[in-house]
């Protein structure tokens, strides 16, 4: 289990829509939260997803934590896949920071020097009791994904919030403490055919 | 975005010899986004950036204008993936006197020109200058980096080092003159252990303190035929290096290892990354039976 619920939530940097789908673990569950959360007046769905749906989705081998999966939306070889890859990717870095955990990283990163870098920096900090105060990224702005063959370079402005290491009595070991307003970086993602996923190849913030 | 190359110098604590290296603090980050490293204290370069790394490595101008480029160590690659790097990062390239000639990765980056564009897409907002994409790695391999003026590496002092004109130890033995059978022949050197080197290397003043790290003593006899010791030995009755020999004649002498620090315009001191051997001159020395004979000495 995750201990990210003792912490405060995280703005996440993933639409909700998208965050929501990939919290579904079930056709049925997906009806409950989208019919509840419809503001308008509408008819609610009496029928199931399709059998044939539901298998579709199933069908994919799950890739990410168990408990924060890559969502269905950034698991499509085109521009729109890339782009929901890179906001599930803000959205990991956040969770895991908080945690502080860093296999998931190097997990959907195994070839990407500064995925595998800032992973060794989470596990290092829970390794010695310390934790990660702020820090939270969020994504200004995305450029059109760039295609080269099966991989994709996607560059983006991102918001870095203050962030200091802190030992387990609180004291500060390490801090940025002002913020990054906007952070000219970029992601190189690859398509993995037998994962039917993008793999994180170059990752830099800055 | 920097005009000049930038030389990040950082110390490297331990040996090659030890396996692991793990480098020092000044180049670890521990966050997801680092700050430009800046110019520190130390003994070796691992990075190189600047206008000056796109002129030495870009293939074409427009290379040079649609990227940033950037040398690193590979020693640095792998501590941060791994947390150390190995003795597998440390590839010799041939030195050559006058030039500096490292093993570095060469990466590229794209830039937002100064019109706007750039080899990939801009997000809203950029502008030139700003960095695009994530750094690749292109090649490896020797590279010479005089044209950055980089400060002598380890392995270029190194070079220097080998070529100094160390001291040769001279063998001392006791008893002076013929040794005796069942009398051990004690081996010491007076000679000095230490010497301190100033060398220029491309301008910088590289300061060589070397000492000697061990001792071999080649006895001559067969049986026996080197003794090595960490210190130079003591004269009797403070020997502590010292061997038996049977009758005969011996030519025995000393080689010592040399180990040396190395500072550049005076910074922090780093381990030269090797070690060089002198010969000292040979003793030669009969070692004769002695046999009790009785006599009267009132004859």
């Amino acid at each position: 289990m995750s201990t990210v619920p003792v912490r405060p939530r995280l703005a996440p940097a993933y639409p909700p829509a998208v965050r929501d789908l990939r919290r579904s673990v079930a056709g049925l569950a997906l009806v409950t939260v989208l019919v509840g959360g419809c503001s308008e007046k509408q008819e609610a769905n009496a029928t199931l997803p399709s059998t044939s749906a539901t298998e579709t989705t199933e069908a994919l081998p799950e890739v990410g934590p168990a408990d924060f999966p890559v969502p269905d939306e950034a698991r499509t070889k085109d521009a729109a896949g890339a782009e929901a890859f890179l906001h599930y990717w803000i959205d990991l870095l956040n969770r895991q920071r908080a945690i502080p955990a860093g296999q998931p990283l190097r997990d959907l990163g195994p070839d990407c020097q500064n995925c595998l870098r800032i992973a060794e920096n989470y596990d290092e900090a829970a390794a010695a009791g310390n934790r990660y105060e702020g820090g939270e990224l969020t994504i200004n702005a995305v450029a059109e994904p760039t295609f080269d063959g099966d991989k994709v370079i996607v560059s983006f402005g991102a918001r870095r919030e203050p962030v200091a290491i802190v030992d387990g009595n609180g004291a500060t070991i390490d801090a940025q403490p002002d913020v990054a307003p906007n952070l000219a970086s970029g992601i190189t993602l690859a398509w993995s055919p037998e994962d039917q996923a993008w793999v994180v190849t170059g990752f830099d913030l800055g | 975005m920097k005009q000049a190359a930038i030389r990040v110098l950082v110390a490297i604590l331990g040996t090659v010899a030890t396996g692991l290296l793990t480098a020092a603090p000044v180049m670890a980050c521990e966050f997801d986004d680092c700050p430009s490293p800046g110019l520190e204290d130390g003994a070796t370069t691992v990075e190189y950036s600047g206008t000056d790394v796109a002129s030495l490595v870009a293939g074409t101008p427009a290379e040079a204008a649609d990227y940033v480029w950037r040398l690193r160590d590979l020693c640095v690659l792998s501590d941060e993936r791994e947390g150390a790097c190995s003795s597998q990062d440390f590839r010799p390239c041939p030195q050559v006197p006058d030039r500096a000639i490292e093993y570095l990765a060469v990466q590229q980056r794209p830039v937002v020109r100064p019109d706007g564009t750039a080899v990939i897409d801009v997000p809203p907002g950029f502008g030139p200058g700003d960095l695009l994409g994530t750094w690749e790695t292109v090649r490896q391999g020797c590279i010479d980096i005089t044209a950055l003026n980089p400060p002598p590496s380890p392995a270029e002092v190194f070079s220097y080092f080998e070529r100094l004109p160390l001291p040769t130890l001279t063998t001392q033995h006791q008893p002076p003159g013929d040794g005796l059978s069942g009398l051990p022949v004690i081996f010491y050197t007076d000679s000095p252990t230490t010497q301190t080197f100033t060398v220029d290397i491309r301008g910088f003043t590289v300061v060589i303190n070397a000492a000697v790290e061990s001792y071999t003593w080649h006895t001559g006899d067969p049986s026996t035929p080197e003794i090595t010791s960490t210190d130079p030995g003591r004269p009797y009755p403070d020997q502590t290096v010292e061997h038996g020999y049977r009758s005969g004649t011996y030519t025995a002498n000393l080689t010592v290892t040399w180990g040396a620090t190395f500072t550049v315009n005076g910074s922090a001191p780093a381990d030269v990354p090797g070690t060089t051997t002198t010969d000292g001159a040979p003793v030669t020395f009969d070692v004769l039976q002695a046999r009790p004979v009785l006599t009267n000495p009132y004859d």
